[in-house]
């Protein structure tokens, strides 16, 4: 088989199976696994095939992303299947540059927005009367747990264990890093696809 | 003299089109002139609704078509603010 043929399958499978890997991530997150062994053999074996399908739609993205950074050809291949949409003149040419430049800018500020939040830990909360200074037992703090490990941001309890009653204790994201990796993946496909669409409806004004 | 030679350098241009005339006279549609010249109809309504300016090579394609000169078909103008 030519390169090329595999390469157009492969991005087919990864696009058409990222939903589906979407709708397996969200399902999986409200189903405890020791459960598994005591559902239904139908259960046990539907569970196993979505991860089957979820192990060869990782293995299919592996070989993708490796080719996108390697291959041009590909990065051109791909970007129409994208949005079902192939650049047939030079002023389509510029509204797929448009439109890469807006999910571009907007995937940015998102992944901004998400340090923010990844970082940014305040909790509000009631001490015990023994700790009150002048007479005030209710503390505010704010940090930013800045760390490149995952650990090292967690380590740090804002809340200390012997408080009466905490109010607010916000301490990072609460989402997986799974969970944030997939919401980027599926933003940007949706995101250029919402793009190119509105350039289309518009004929390329500016809005 | 100088403040005025550069303010008129980097004054913003609107692309003025006189296609659709050109494309009367032939008789042609849009569909027919897209076709002959390589491009979809949506980029010859973009360019007559001067809502696209064409590259250098789309804009002596359509004046060697119209067997014209390129500023025959497309004039230059300073854009209002």
């Amino acid at each position: 088989m030519k390169t090329a043929n595999l390469d157009r399958i492969v991005s087919r499978i990864f696009l058409w199976g990222l939903p589906l890997v979407v709708v397996v991530a969200i399902g999986n997150s409200f189903i405890n696994e020791d459960a598994i062994a005591n559902q239904p053999p139908i259960v046990q074996t539907l569970h196993g095939l979505a991860g089957l399908v979820f192990g060869l739609w990782m293995a299919f993205a592996l070989y993708l992303s490796a080719r996108l950074v390697f291959s041009s050809d590909i990065r051109t291949e791909i970007l129409p299947k994208l949005v079902s949409f192939k650049e047939r003149d030079e002023r389509e040419a510029l509204l797929t540059g448009n439109a890469t430049k807006k999910t571009f800018l907007t995937t940015l500020a998102i992944l901004i927005l998400l340090l923010c939040l990844s970082v940014f830990q305040v909790s509000f909360y009631q001490g015990p009367p023994e700790k009150a200074v002048n007479g005030k037992n209710k503390t505010i703090t704010l940090g930013l747990g800045l760390g490149l490990m995952d650990d090292a941001v967690k380590s740090q309890k804002p809340v200390p264990s012997d408080v009466r009653k905490v109010f607010i204790n916000y301490a990072g994201l609460p989402f997986s890093k799974t969970a944030v990796i997939l919401f980027l993946i599926v933003w940007q496909v949706v995101s250029y696809n919402y793009s190119m669409r509105r350039l289309l409806q518009t004929g390329g004004k500016p809005e | 003299m100088a403040k005025t030679e550069r303010k008129s350098s980097t004054a913003k241009l609107r692309i003025k089109s006189r296609l659709h005339v050109f494309r009367a006279e032939r008789r042609m549609t849009q569909e027919e002139l897209a076709g002959q010249i390589g491009v979809t109809r949506a980029t010859i309504v973009a360019i007559e609704g001067e809502d696209y300016n064409p590259s250098l090579e789309l804009a002596f394609k359509l004046a060697r078509f119209f067997s014209t000169q390129i500023q025959e078909i497309f004039s230059v103008e300073e854009a209002s603010k």
